[in-house]
């Protein structure tokens, strides 16, 4: 193992790759955030939320497809490169952020909902300065999982054309070489740790500030 | 007392199962000293998942026990696997050892690479290169045959005062493997004088970039001499006028040690190169590729209908 | 032939190969889970009174599972001694595992009513004793929803197990990828995706059966505020 090699590897590719994986799995993030929490939130409301179990039992269960799959089911649908790539990686962030969205409002406790309304809060107000404020902190919590789910599961977006640091972690596999392999991963898992600390700082500011 | 065995019997339940998935996990194979089992490895795509099936179709037709391990990696992870016993024998292609292990000049006549990597070979490791096929699986540049008609490219050099005009216009789709490698796409470009560029590079998963080069997600790609597809997506072969690819004949190689335990396993297999010309196996990488059969029935129905097996 | 008739000739075509990948899918999730049970569950007991070792080592689990899995292979392969082999593919899936069923084991072991840990020991019970006739059934609804948790993710992970030269149900996902074969990239896809419900029902099947009504729990996969 040549750790002048790795480094060499890591300067001349790993950081160019690097910007092409955050770019997937921010967007994907992105994508995943605004189309789950709205849906997270319908779903606890009629006439959906007579099914809450069942759609939780259905989110919970969809998270373990794995993540080959959900990647390379997309080539068929839409070719190749970053376009699939997104698509896959959002649906596949989506679910963890619209399970702990759902399940953080339906868990809510139901007296304060009560006192809310009593209080004459519109059903908007209730969402926005109740509901959510609430539910933020475990709903950030699903972002942290999202996150964490979306940078290992770049790394496969390799295999479709999308870039990012799988390439490294592929090469490294066929070439028999340590240190592609120690570069790709390396990188990946720092991004992935990095982001997972910050958003847990976030989260626990988010706790802090709205008392969950 | 009656709690005591209920107890007892989870215990040795337990105790069991673990016995059982220790054994299943390393694996009890008793290994017969006369008969040693001989392990065939190939890389994991289609030609070499046809080859390596032949092989292992003749050596059970002719009892000789084989442990299927086709699919295993690229060269560079069977040739460890080769010089460590825990392969026995694969196909490989003569460029690549000579490129890529022997670090050679690329050799353009077949017979003449052929005995530099034969004789290496058997010096260096004790590796025999049984017979070789006449067919050339070379690693080659192509385009579709509209766009490059369209910018008058018909071979590399072509290419290359192409793209050193017009920079960044056209892109290249490949694997990683054909960028790290020596007799891949960069060694290519200082040969011949120009760079992609890597803002310019897709890497797309071996096979894919058949498809990406056809939808037009790139105008240049890597692409295989014995490959079906690019015939029938309508692709066309940018010539290597300035030779920088050398032949890649496939080949058998077999660790001197097995060949010893199973000599006749040369003949066996000297019938069946003589008949792998370039038609071929270009016919029977078709038959996977574009006729979607299975390599396995393929390899069986090739050696059937030639009578090296029954 | 249309893409749906191509998809169905696909998988009644190449039945047999199917099954085939499907068994050494399943033998190496079994493999992998009774070794990661017999190994995580351990710890977890051990570690059950020992608080800051059990952060550091939960704090391993998830640095572990920040780490994609075809990068955890890669580097497990590069280990000599281990090398591309089952091995290789089996020590990833327990060290995925780890931060499920080791947290569950901790937390559900540390979460038992402190009023029944007294009356036990009221009753003149050992340490063991508590452990074994107390501590455990109780703490059985969570580890084994852990355990659910992790074998699910196996079924996902293993299937990545075919870059380190696995024969399962994910070969046909990767050779649909080199071949071109929507077809077999579809099949596969939906495929793994059937598999994975049926393991998660099955252990939930097993979860009700095995844990008396009293001892249930009600949501097990409720967010924590952490995963």
């Amino acid at each position: 193992m040549g750790v002048e090699r790795l480094i060499e590897i890591m300067q001349e590719q790993g950081i160019q790759l690097l910007q092409r994986h955050l770019y997937l799995v921010f967007v994907s993030l992105f994508f995943a955030i605004v189309t789950a929490l709205p849906i997270g939130i319908l779903v606890t409301r009629p006439p959906f939320n007579k099914k809450i179990n069942q759609i939780l039992s259905f989110l919970n269960t969809a998270q373990g497809i794995p993540s080959l799959a959900v990647i390379a089911i997309f080539l068929p649908i839409m070719g190749v490169g970053v376009r699939p790539a997104i698509f896959a990686l959002s649906i596949y962030a989506l679910l963890p952020i619209a399970r702990n969205t759902v399940a953080a409002i339906n868990s809510l406790d139901p007296d304060v909902l009560e006192a809310a309304k009593g209080m004459g809060l519109s059903k908007k107000e209730i969402l926005f300065k109740v509901e959510l404020p609430l539910a933020a902190p475990i709903i950030v919590a699903g972002i942290q999982t999202a996150t964490i789910f979306t940078v290992g599961t770049a790394t496969i977006a390799h295999l479709i054309g999308a870039g990012g640091l799988g390439r490294l972690i592929f090469t490294g596999i066929a070439m028999n070489s340590p240190e592609f392999i120690l570069a790709g991963s390396l990188i990946a898992a720092a991004i992935a740790i990095t982001l997972d600390q910050l958003l847990g700082y976030f989260q626990m500011r988010v706790r802090r500030k709205f008392g969950g | 007392m009656k709690r005591k065995s209920t107890n007892f019997k989870k215990w040795t339940v337990l105790l069991v199962v673990l016995l059982a998935a220790t054994v299943m996990f390393i694996g009890c194979g008793e290994e017969d000293a006369d008969n040693p089992t001989v392990t065939v490895a190939s890389k994991p795509w289609t030609e070499q998942l046809i080859l390596g099936n032949m092989l292992i179709d003749i050596f059970e037709h002719h009892d000789i026990p084989v442990e299927d391990r086709l699919g295993l990696g690229e060269s560079d992870v069977i040739r460890p696997a080769l010089h460590n016993d825990e392969v026995d024998i694969y196909w490989e292609y003569t460029g690549t050892t000579l490129l890529t292990l022997m670090h050679h000049d690329p050799v353009g006549e077949a017979d003449e690479a052929y005995q530099l990597v034969k004789e290496w070979d058997k010096e260096e490791n004790d590796v025999v290169w049984l017979d070789y096929s006449s067919a050339n699986n070379a690693y080659v540049l192509i385009m579709r045959s509209e766009h490059a008609e369209e910018l008058g490219i018909e071979n590399i050099t072509d290419l290359s005062e192409y793209i050193n005009e017009k920079p960044g216009e056209l892109v290249l789709g490949c694997n990683e493997v054909f960028y790290e490698r020596e007799d891949g796409i960069q060694g290519l470009e200082e040969d011949y004088g120009f760079e992609f560029g890597m803002d310019n590079i897709t890497f797309l998963g071996t096979g894919l970039y058949y498809d990406a080069l056809r939808e037009g997600e790139t105008d240049v790609s890597e692409g295989f001499g014995t490959d079906g597809r690019i015939p029938a997506f309508d692709l066309v072969i940018i010539e290597d006028d300035q030779n920088f690819f050398p032949v890649y004949n496939p080949a058998p190689i077999i660790r001197q040690e097995t060949l010893d335990a199973y000599p006749e396993i040369e003949e066996y297999l000297s019938e069946l190169t003589d008949l792998l010309d370039h038609e071929t196996l270009m016919l029977l990488n078709e038959d996977v590729d574009l006729n979607e059969i299975e390599p396995d029935i393929v390899a069986e129905d090739f050696l059937r209908e030639n009578g090296l097996i029954d | 032939m249309n893409e749906l008739q191509r998809i169905a000739n696909y998988f009644t075509s190449n039945l047999d190969r199917i099954i085939g990948y499907t068994l050494e899918h399943l033998i190496l999730i079994v493999i992998a889970i009774i070794f990661s049970v017999a190994l995580w569950v351990s710890i977890g007991i051990a570690l059950r009174n020992h608080k800051n070792m059990a952060n550091g080592v939960l704090g391993v689990g998830s640095f572990i599972m920040s780490v994609p899995s075809i990068a955890l292979y890669g580097i497990l392969i590069s280990i000599p001694g281990l090398g591309l082999s089952r091995q290789s593919a089996v020590v990833g899936l327990v060290l995925y595992s780890m931060l499920p069923i080791l947290r569950n084991v901790y937390v559900a072991l540390n979460e038992v009513d402190k009023n029944i840990l007294e009356a036990a020991k009221g009753m003149g019970m050992s340490e063991g004793q508590i452990l074994r006739k107390v501590q455990l059934p109780l703490a059985l609804p969570v580890i084994l929803a852990g355990v659910r948790v992790a074998t699910v993710m196996m079924v996902g992970i293993a299937t990545l197990a075919v870059y380190i030269g696995e024969r399962n149900l994910g070969v046909l996902i990767e050779q649909g990828l080199k071949r071109s074969r929507s077809d077999m990239i579809i099949v596969g896809a939906l495929l793994v995706t059937v598999f994975v419900v049926i393991i998660d029902f099955f252990i939930g099947w097993l979860e009700k059966t095995i844990i008396s009504k009293g001892i249930q729990s009600d949501d097990p996969s409720l967010p924590g505020g952490d995963l």
